[in-house]
């Protein structure tokens, strides 16, 4: 029987924000953000639930991609601080504590899914 | 005796002309005032703006704008649009683009389905307090509602729109012509006007660009009657580019910007309230009044 720890909750919770994102932009007629989430969602989730070998390999994966994404983010903001000159001003506006909040967080979700994939 | 009567009659219309004036320039002054952050946005409430660039500040100059409409006795209704970012790539990272475009209808006094659109955008760039560019756009056309309600007779409706995101590529216009185009609506012409608070030189002139060449006659008609100089340009660099993409039949109203005869401060911190000409502001005003008045007469309608 399959048990469930606190790093199984962790990799569902990784997929929220990404998955939400999709749906609000599914709403104003953009289906390319829900199909990005939607690949990469079921890919991870088919992964996962076959052999061992593979469910780890799809966990590191899915973490490196988490880490990316959150250097990326990152990258954009320092990038916009240092010269915003010709960025959008709605841009700018979303750089808030929220957003800082959301990076921190598939930072760390990236980080410790790389660390503990075999604890899953 | 007759010179008598012209004489006093002049100095009647004289009287009325310069309390006409006034009001104008009163009513403006202070939507410029409560918009630029120089008076509380609204009356004990506290609020100064000093920008209208972020979400919020945008938000409540929508709210201030709406209300201002409906109290000049004008249906009104905010135009709510969420879209995608510029690059697809970017909705992986941001929220959607949203904003608000905020808009009053006068009805014509006949039946007719027919809408001239005039408006001008409310936001200002970061870090700008947005006086010239563009409380003065927001302040003309609001005063030019506020008289052609007074007609006594108007063959065409009209729609006030105040514009969101201008300084973001004109989002807030575009998505408001693609909604005039996707409901159907009949549009006599669409006039928009950016930057009309300075005049260095003091003729008064004034820039229209890439006019439809029936409003370039009508505009050219009453500069003349009011002598106000005009220089027609091309392209379009505001506004008027997204109904001009709809094709709409289209002006745009500004001052001397290709001329250089145009704020120094433009998307600075000094574009100021204390930097604004009233008086050249009063004086396009009463330039798109007329037009205004010629339309809802059905004069030169084509």
């Amino acid at each position: 029987m399959r048990t469930e720890n606190k790093y199984h909750y962790l990799l569902y919770i990784s997929f929220i924000p990404i998955v939400i994102n999709g749906f609000i932009y599914l709403i104003i007629g953009s289906f390319f953000p829900l199909l990005v989430a939607l690949i990469l969602t079921l890919t991870l989730m088919y992964s996962v639930n076959d052999n061992l070998k593979w469910k780890f390999r799809a966990v590191k994966y899915w973490g490196i991609l988490l880490l990316l994404y959150s250097l990326l983010r990152i990258c954009l903001s320092v990038l916009i601080l240092i010269d915003g000159s010709g960025v959008e001003a709605y841009i700018k506006d979303q750089l808030n504590s929220w957003f800082h909040i959301q990076t921190l967080f598939f930072l760390i979700c990236g980080w410790v899914l790389v660390k503990k994939r075999r604890m899953l | 005796m007759r010179s008598i009567l012209i004489f006093i009659s002049c100095c009647v219309s004289f009287g009325l002309s310069a309390q006409h004036t006034t009001e104008v320039e009163a009513l403006q002054k202070d939507m410029l005032a409560r918009l630029t952050g120089q008076k509380e946005l609204f009356a004990g409430k506290n609020i100064y703006l000093h920008q209208r660039s972020k979400s919020f500040e945008r938000e409540l100059s929508a709210t201030f704008l709406f209300e201002s409409l409906l109290r000049s006795g004008l249906k009104s209704g905010k135009h709510h649009y969420r879209k995608s970012n510029k690059y697809i790539f970017l909705d992986l990272i941001f929220k959607p683009v949203k904003g608000v475009n905020v808009y009053g209808i006068l009805p014509a006094t006949v039946p007719t389905e027919e809408y001239v659109i005039f408006g001008a955008h409310y936001d200002s760039e970061p870090g700008s307090p947005g006086a010239i560019d563009n409380a003065t756009g927001v302040a003309l056309n609001y005063a030019v509602i506020r008289q052609l309600s007074k007609l006594k007779e108007r063959k065409v409706n009209f729609m006030v729109v105040f514009f969101d995101q201008e300084e973001d590529d004109e989002i807030g216009s575009r998505e408001f012509a693609k909604k005039l185009k996707e409901d159907g609506k009949i549009v006599h012409s669409v006039h928009t006007s950016d930057l009309v608070g300075w005049d260095e030189n003091g003729n008064r002139a004034v820039e229209l660009q890439s006019p439809a060449p029936f409003l370039e006659k009508l505009y050219r008609t009453e500069a003349a009657a009011l002598g106000i100089p005009v220089h027609i340009t091309k392209g379009a660099s505001s506004d008027n580019r997204s109904f001009l993409a709809e094709g709409f039949p289209t002006i745009a109203i500004s001052e001397e910007f290709f001329k250089d005869d145009s704020t120094p401060y433009i998307h600075t911190a000094e574009d100021t309230y204390s930097t604004v000409d009233f008086g050249y502001l009063a004086s396009v005003t009463e330039l798109v009044y007329r037009v205004m008045k010629k339309i809802a007469a059905d004069e030169n309608r084509e």
